[in-house]
């Protein structure tokens, strides 16, 4: 972890429900629940999950998109959610960016990368003279590897290729020189001979300009070679928290391990099968559920485990499992 | 064990099931005609798991269309052949067409989950299927359709169910289901996983495997996803630009690839298991196909292009040892990439 151990911006017991179907009707999906993390300065974390275990909502919560239902976030130790107001917005997003998924709808089409860039930089008030804010717009390509600049300001995104346009989505980030980036899925969409290009400029911007990242993907294997800690994310429930390398090889929850062995390897071959056998689907988030989520598919299943839902308990090696088969640990 | 009907043709192990030679499709556009395809050859034996692999716009999505004949304007065959054993797809009428596909190949697309009729019963969508190419009546075709259910791991109650009412895996088991119900000697998997999570994903796939062994059908699967290939194809060909570059057995795809751009693809995405590497991705992004690249359509983003040579002559597909075959002038120099 970092070396002061202080954390920039920490969520604490996220809780968010979303209503569906209409004002009068009753059904809530409980789409985060409980949730609590924390980002450092120059520290790269993974929200791992499936579609619809919370990880976006999670982060949509954290850049202030969702209002959480309940529970705090704390940039620097003060809470964030107290602070109403378009000033006291513009300050936390200057502080805080996201990078979305999909950079063909991220980018306004109708307007060229110099529009795109400028915005942020107007709005957040970053520049004071014309020629501040050409030098600034060269930077900011360059940053992210678009050269040469005076080639790509007057482009519009369609004239980009998917990578390209997902350079501009960071430069767009950058512009406001944000502490902590929130990167959702930000590769998912790219072709695969262009994706590590990607990862690989925001590690750099994580050594070089020592922004904290939450990366947001439903890839384990890239986490793995992204991340310096992974959250494990199932049905609303972080379940498991860990050093990456620790977490991929040697994950503790059934559902980590469930996760790890359906992750495509061709060093594996077929030689060996899915060592871990869970039946059934990820289940519905309208339901009121007690005990672990997991519960209903997990091979490992105990009577206690419908019954209350187990707490965090703390591992050696600074992680942490939600699974009543290590309860000879400590309950953190 | 289910019992399936007796295969109608009778397979001969000593020849491919499909063989397409030199196939070229083009797209016309208004800014041109686009060579989707270009010089595309390569056999399925029975039997086997066959992978095509390539990135958005390589083509590979276009010959699985052709194959199956659904290419449609602005898509038109400029040459080449399909072969199905001894039957020439290409001088097929649409009445004979009709009757051919579904029952000797079908097809299962990334979309067919959503492809499902939503007023219908997934059973009923089965048993249409099934009645259209055959003479069973609905006791029967019931029969079968409960049979298909359960060996793609669908609940026999859910033939009552609207898709609406089935998870996105269950949906695309369905489709599955559909695709295996004329128990046809080829089946086109496109994409069949992408839209899904990775659990999902190995539950069918394994399913997939298992069927493949029992029933003895071919696959051509269709992905980007290589290393999921890998695992589960028998041969895999590597497509570029709308040629195939490489076709190896996947275990030499993996350990021994030939052509730099497989070797960059095989480096591009980070392993879950072994030591941790540093990954680069291909520098540029795949070429316009309006205008491709003279000489190997790979040469601009090729670190080891030989000048002079490389952008001017386009290399020749040849064998490098047994069952592998490559186009890279690096190779017919004796080098190796």
């Amino acid at each position: 972890m970092t070396e002061d151990g202080v954390p920039i911006l920490e969520a604490r017991n996220l809780v968010k429900h979303f209503h569906i179907g209409g004002m009068l009707s009753r059904q809530v999906v409980r789409a985060v629940q409980d949730v609590s993390l924390s980002l450092y300065r120059g520290h790269v974390t993974a929200l791992v999950g499936e579609s619809g275990s919370g990880k976006s909502t999670i982060a949509r919560m954290l850049v202030r998109l969702y209002q959480p239902t309940e529970g705090e976030i704390l940039y620097k130790g003060e809470n964030v959610l107290k602070s109403r107001g378009r000033q006291a917005m513009l300050r936390y997003r200057s502080r805080v960016q996201m990078i979305f998924q999909d950079p063909f709808s991220s980018l306004n089409p109708v307007h060229t990368v110099e529009h795109q860039l400028k915005r942020p930089l107007l709005i957040h008030r970053r520049t004071r003279s014309k020629k501040e804010m050409e030098e600034r717009l060269q930077e900011l390509l360059f940053t992210v590897a678009c050269t040469p600049q005076y080639d790509f300001l007057s482009k519009y995104p369609h004239q980009l290729s998917g990578g390209q346009r997902q350079r501009v989505a960071i430069a767009r980030a950058l512009a406001v020189e944000p502490e902590i980036i929130l990167a959702d899925e930000p590769i998912s969409m790219l072709d695969v001979s262009i994706r590590m290009g990607i990862l690989n400029l925001m590690e750099l911007l994580r050594d070089e300009k020592d922004i904290s990242f939450l990366y947001v993907t439903h890839d384990l294997a890239s986490a793995r070679y992204f991340a310096d800690r992974i959250l494990v994310m199932y049905a609303g429930h972080m379940v498991e928290a860990a050093p990456s390398e620790e977490l991929t090889q040697n994950p503790q929850h059934p559902y980590t391990q469930l996760l790890l062995s359906s992750v495509p390897d061709p060093a594996r071959g077929l030689r060996t099968r899915s060592e871990i056998k869970a039946k059934g689907e990820v289940p519905n988030l309208s339901a009121v559920t007690v005990g672990c989520p997991f519960a209903p598919r997990c091979p490992f299943v105990m009577p206690k485990c419908q019954e209350s839902m187990p707490p965090a308990i703390a591992l050696s090696g600074d992680r942490w499992v939600r699974c009543y088969l290590h309860e000879e640990g400590t309950a953190i | 064990m289910i019992k399936m009907q007796l295969k109608p043709y009778s397979v001969d192990v000593h020849t491919p099931i499909l063989a397409v030679k030199d196939l070229e499709v083009e797209y016309r556009t208004g800014r041109g005609a686009v060579r989707a395809v270009d010089g595309v050859t390569f056999d399925i034996w029975p039997n086997e798991i066959f992978g095509l692999a390539g990135e958005s716009g390589s083509g590979k999505s276009t010959i699985a269309h052709t194959i199956t004949r659904l290419l449609r304007p602005p898509g038109y065959i400029v040459g080449g052949s399909i072969q199905f054993m001894d039957i020439d797809l290409m001088e097929m009428d649409s009445e004979t067409l009709r009757d051919f596909r579904w029952r000797h190949i079908s097809i299962v697309s990334q979309s067919a989950m959503n492809a499902l009729n939503p007023v219908l019963t997934i059973g009923t969508q089965i048993i249409d299927a099934i009645q259209a190419h055959e003479p069973a009546n609905k006791e029967q075709a019931r029969a079968r359709a409960l049979d298909l259910l359960q060996l793609v791991g669908i609940d026999k109650e859910r033939i009552n169910s609207y898709c609406h009412q089935l998870s996105g895996g269950m949906r695309q088991r369905a489709v599955i289901a559909i695709a295996l119900a004329l128990n046809p000697e080829l089946i086109i998997l496109d994409e069949p996983t992408t839209a899904l999570d990775v659990v999902v994903q190995r539950q069918i796939m394994e399913e997939i495997q298992a069927l493949q062994r029992q029933f003895g059908f071919s696959i051509l699967y269709i992905t980007h996803d290589l290393s999921l290939l890998v695992e589960f194809a028998h041969r895999i060909a590597i497509m570029y630009a709308g040629e195939i570059v490489e076709i190896a057995p996947s275990d030499r795809i993996f350990l021994s690839p030939k052509h730099p751009y497989t070797y960059r693809l095989m480096n591009s995405f980070p392993a879950i298991s072994g030591p941790r590497q540093e990954l680069q991705s291909i520098p540029g992004s795949p070429p316009n196909l309006i205008s491709p690249p003279s000489g190997c359509r790979f040469h601009p983003r090729c670190e080891v292009a030989i000048a002079g040579t490389c952008q001017k002559v386009e290399p020749v597909f040849r064998k490098v040892e047994r069952d592998h075959y490559a186009a890279c002038h690096l190779l017919e120099q004796g080098r190796s990439s």
